[in-house]
């Protein structure tokens, strides 16, 4: 008996003995495993986080205000393949300054007239096979983005990027409406910019330039709620004016008769006070004219020029006693 | 290995998987990707060619036309036939704002005295 008991303790010393080791690495690899994996799961939590806090662009509007404009442009994004020769052009043409915004890959500048918020800048290759060009885009101050994009999508539009909501921000989405120009909504989480009059260097006005202008206009009324004004114009072309809030917001042309297969398009505007002398200075700082300055209604000035990269835009004389109410 | 540490893995994975998801449907899409090239615009977009009467810009105040009434142009379309619903003809075309920044209450650019059909006061706050 006493010789089975010890029999049996000496097998089980001598399994003990035998198996541990191997016990003791299996553990070993599955622990190495799951260290592993939440190795790369914290990497790569960190990663997307990064990569989102890149996105955390400012709010349009500082301090935040209370006011809503339906319609009106609020903001205006330029997407260039060139940021730091981009800043440089338009700080030499009408003083802007700039905050980088980089990280995550994501080269973005919002650009500033003094203490002002006027444009941002983003960053994107431009592959030469693209038959595209750099442009102003757009962004038009809705209510909801969501309601926007399904009446967009009701009245013949295209969603070329889906509604997406920006940390301070607010919630965008980029269309193309019923003849193919492109523009954004966007419902700022810190209110539209207050109505008044631009100062020289900044957005004044917008124009949309197309082949349909009468579908056009009916369209945009129905997204933001337009009057629409046919005012007069050169035989054979359409000028509408579209305002909301007792405001004129942007005009609605006929591409020229010679043009009237080529694609539409918005165009924005900056005020400036001699539109001859500022053409002069895109081309000295390595722009282009496409429209000579000439005559526009009443007499003030306009011109079209591109960034050295071709992002079209205009040149609008605006003088103080263009604002001036004159006593009868 | 015991079941506590296993818990606390579990947990964590959890944790993280859930906040690459929640990051991705917060950030997704955009033109901040890498699908931004599709908006640049569309290469040969005509500019010029404009006519002697082409106008682009907004009425000025120094221009009083506009504060005695709009007058529909209608081109070659009865009012019926166009697409729009046209502002009536009573209504003064307004400008642009014209109050300064620096200033105070801003205040219409085209007629300070003018009603609007709506309703709404010249730069009221416009909510839809």
């Amino acid at each position: 008996m006493m010789e089975r008991q010890h029999g049996s303790r000496l097998i089980d010393s001598i399994i003990h003995n035998q198996f541990r080791p191997q016990k003791i690495r299996t553990d070993r690899v599955r622990l190495f495993f799951w260290q592993g994996l939440l190795a790369v799961l914290l990497v790569t939590t960190c990663a997307v986080s990064a990569m989102a806090a890149s996105i955390q662009l400012p709010a349009i509007v500082e301090p935040a205000s209370q006011e809503h404009h339906i319609g009106k442009v609020i903001f205006i994004e330029l997407v260039t393949p060139n940021l730091s020769a981009a800043k440089q052009f338009y700080a030499g043409l009408f003083g802007w300054t700039f905050r980088d915004i980089q990280a995550g890959g994501i080269q973005y500048a919002e650009a500033f007239l003094d203490s002002t918020p006027v444009a941002g800048m983003v960053h994107k290759d431009l592959p030469a096979s693209a038959h595209r060009q750099p442009a102003w885009l757009s962004f038009f101050s809705v209510q909801d983005v969501d309601t926007a994009k399904k009446v967009a999508l009701q009245n013949g539009a295209k969603v070329l990027f889906e509604p997406h909501s920006i940390p301070e921000r607010g919630r965008e989405a980029v269309f193309a409406d019923p003849q193919g120009a492109v523009f954004a909504v966007l419902a700022s989480s810190s209110g539209d910019p207050s109505d008044v009059l631009a100062a020289p260097g900044e957005w004044i006005w917008s124009s949309l330039i197309t082949s349909d202008p009468d579908t056009d206009a009916a369209f945009y009324q129905k997204l933001f709620d337009y009057e629409v004004f046919d005012l007069p114009s050169s035989p054979g072309a359409q000028h509408l004016l579209l305002a909301t809030d007792n405001f004129a917001r942007a005009s609605v042309n006929s591409l020229p008769a010679n043009k009237s297969n080529v694609h539409p398009y918005w165009l924005n505007y900056i005020r400036v006070e001699d539109a001859v002398k500022m053409a002069a200075k895109v081309v000295a700082l390595g722009g282009r004219v496409l429209v000579e300055p000439r005559i526009d209604r009443h007499g003030g000035k306009v011109a079209i020029v591109a960034d050295p990269f071709g992002a079209p835009f205009g040149l609008l004389e605006w003088t103080e006693a263009d604002s001036k109410a004159v006593p009868k | 290995m015991n079941i506590s540490f296993l818990r606390w893995l579990a947990s964590a994975f959890v944790v993280c998987t859930l906040t690459i998801l929640l990051h991705g449907c917060v950030t997704g899409g955009g033109y901040y990707t890498d699908e931004g090239a599709t908006y640049y615009e569309h290469y040969g977009a005509a500019y010029g060619n404009w006519g002697p009467e082409y106008h682009v810009a907004p009425y000025r105040d120094r221009d009083h036309d506009h504060d005695r009434g709009y007058h529909p142009r209608g081109g070659d379309r009865l009012p019926s036939e166009r697409a729009f619903r046209s502002a009536p003809a009573s209504r003064p075309v307004p400008s642009i704002p014209s109050q300064p920044r620096s200033g105070g209450s801003h205040q219409s650019g085209s007629h300070p005295s003018g009603s609007h059909p709506s309703g709404s006061h010249s730069g009221d706050s416009h909510s839809r």
